[in-house]
């Protein structure tokens, strides 16, 4: 029986997925959607542990993708957006939507994205 | 050019840096197998040239993007107090840069100061002095930010930890890529953006104090009209 914790990445820079996918491939049982729309329908089937949202995305942009997540699917689950919209107010809007972090992108390297994330969520699990 | 094309071009250029900003920490970490460490010495050159890369778009991208706010939005004044205005700017940056939780900020000074600014320039200007100063600065070196109000100017001051510029060099500093003025770790554009913003604060002055044994202190100061 498969016990890692869930992961699935919604981001449809395939190349970046492809660097996510081997930075957390050991710690975690992965999944990925390349489009906000795809990303709805696998959370809602696989129901993650972790969620990385991107934001600017075909289909149903991350913003879009997280409140029906928190409406409809997984109120708890972890989600963690990694963006290049940098602006505060980008950062904001998706904060206030429920995420537990907002990452800009290119600033963050994925290796960094894996520790933020395995810190976050052994907090989130602890309280 | 428009600026929503210019912006969308940036993005683009932008987003595979991240994916080979991603594949080089991996090649350093011997993801793909052991490499000698030869290679290893050629990943790190090209870690810090994309890191770079990606710091200058984000600087080009942020001052298009002030330079294309409306005229009344950068005039627009209200009443800041700079403890409270410096302490939310140093946390906001925290999430915005990894080299942000690598080093440590102190924040002291006078905590009553008020002065009535445009607040989105102001914002602009110490946002890009606390990012060049964390970038040109050692993982786990401290910052030290300064807020004092002296005669009718309140100034802040951010020191930061890198090695001192000659004097000789400081007036280089302000100019977009100069060679002169080139410290390891900057994109070359943080300091210029400020200059620029700081046109938008009515009698604001920018500048570098030269006098420190070690570290750099640049400052802006603004008349104070509590």
């Amino acid at each position: 029986m498969n016990t890692l914790t869930k992961l699935l990445i919604v981001e449809d820079d395939r190349e970046l997925v492809e660097v996510y996918r081997k930075v957390f491939q050991n710690d975690y049982d992965i999944y990925v959607s390349y489009d906000g729309e795809e990303g709805l329908i696998k959370a809602a089937n696989v129901l993650p542990n972790i969620i990385i949202l991107d934001i600017d995305m075909p289909k149903l942009n991350g913003f879009e993708v997280l409140k029906a997540i928190r409406a409809n699917i997984d109120p708890d689950a972890l989600v963690v957006i990694v963006s290049n919209l940098g602006e505060e107010e980008n950062i904001k809007k998706g904060m206030k939507l429920g995420a537990d972090d907002y990452l800009v992108k290119a600033n963050y390297d994925p290796i960094g994205v894996f520790k933020r994330i395995k810190q976050i969520y052994s907090g989130k699990k602890s309280s | 050019m428009d600026p929503k094309i210019l912006s969308k071009i940036m993005h683009e250029i932008r987003a595979p840096l991240t994916a080979i900003r991603g594949y080089i920490s991996l090649l350093s970490e011997g993801s793909f197998g052991k490499i000698p460490e030869e290679s290893k010495e050629v990943l790190e050159k090209l870690h810090v040239d994309v890191i770079k890369t990606i710091y200058r778009i984000n600087d080009f991208s942020a001052l298009l993007k002030c330079e294309n706010e409306h005229e009344e939005e950068l005039q627009k004044n209200e009443s800041v107090n700079l403890m409270q205005f410096m302490n939310l700017i140093v946390d906001s940056y925290k999430t915005e840069e990894e080299k942000a939780v690598e080093v440590e900020y102190e924040i002291s000074g006078d905590e009553s100061i008020q002065v009535k600014v445009p607040v989105l320039p102001l914002k602009f200007v110490l946002s890009f002095l606390l990012k060049h100063a964390t970038r040109v600065s050692k993982k786990g070196s401290r910052i030290n930010i300064q807020i004092l109000k002296k005669d009718n100017l309140c100034q802040i001051l951010i020191k930061d930890a890198a090695p001192k510029i000659g004097n000789e060099n400081i007036k280089f500093l302000f100019e977009p890529f100069s060679e002169k003025g080139d410290v390891e770790g900057s994109s070359g554009l943080e300091l210029f953006n400020c200059q620029k913003a700081t046109n938008y604060l009515p009698d604001a002055k920018i500048g570098v104090l030269p006098d420190y044994d070690h570290g750099n202190t640049y400052y802006i100061s603004l008349p104070f009209n509590n």
